[in-house]
């Protein structure tokens, strides 16, 4: 298809997600451009004491085919003319950007669903563990029960 | 008999000590013979494959159940609920 973007990457370094969405909407004429970033919390997701960094695990191989996967159905599901999906793994300071999200379409309920689709299965559907790093040790982040439903309400 | 790469991940690879390991098992195995036979391993890995509920189980890096059917050269990745995102 003419114009049609996608960048789907699993990376260590930083990124900047203004510069993304950037190309996105100048790749891309569509009329209706939606975006989620979300970014390393100051405090520990349970005990809500500040934290020095996050920790991203991820399964090589396995969580690219899983991105791609998700993406593939965003871009069919919505008819997409164009989409990112971004997701860091290593070690973040808070206030990095963890993940991006963006769709690109031709109204704003496509963009808007699909750019919460891909979140919402990055969270649950993808094979990512996130360790939270404190002054006092260190903690995995456990699953929520309403991260796995957000992600279960998107299957056709 | 077949043989099965194991990968574990996060808290699991932490409480076993272990990424990965090289896993013998009669043909015909499912995913959950598999965990039996972890289990069955040491104290360690009994422990560990105690609670099943939040095991999750990849055969050949897509998202399986216990009940899988495994073949020789196969790889599993073992872990708890993803949290990414």
């Amino acid at each position: 298809m003419a114009g049609d973007l996608q960048i789907i990457e699993l990376r260590a370094s930083s990124f900047d997600p203004l510069a993304l969405l950037a190309q996105l909407s100048s790749s891309v004429p569509a009329a209706a451009l939606a975006s989620f970033c979300g970014r390393v919390r100051a405090t520990g997701s349970c005990s809500g004491q500040p934290i020095d960094s996050l920790l991203i695990e991820h399964y090589p191989g396995m969580a690219e085919q899983c991105m791609n996967e998700v993406a593939q159905r965003a871009h069919r599901r919505w008819q997409l003319a164009g989409l990112v999906m971004i997701h860091r793994y290593g070690e973040l300071a808070v206030g990095e950007p963890i993940v991006l999200t963006a769709a690109a379409a031709n109204h704003r309920a496509a963009a808007f669903a699909a750019c919460r689709m891909m979140i919402d299965c990055l969270k649950s559907e993808v094979p990512f563990w996130k360790r939270e790093i404190g002054a006092t040790g260190s903690s995995w982040v456990p699953a929520r029960s309403a991260d796995a439903n957000a992600a279960q309400a998107w299957q056709e | 008999m077949i043989a099965v790469r194991v990968l574990y991940f996060a808290s699991l690879r932490e409480r076993l000590a272990v990424a990965e390991e090289q896993v013998q098992l009669a043909a015909g195995s499912t995913a959950a013979d598999l965990i039996d036979a972890l289990a069955g391993r040491n104290d360690l890995h009994r422990q560990a494959f105690a609670d099943r509920s939040q095991l999750r189980i990849a055969h050949n890096r897509r998202f399986a159940s216990a009940d899988a059917a495994l073949a020789d050269g196969d790889e599993v990745g073992l872990f708890p609920p993803v949290t990414g995102g």
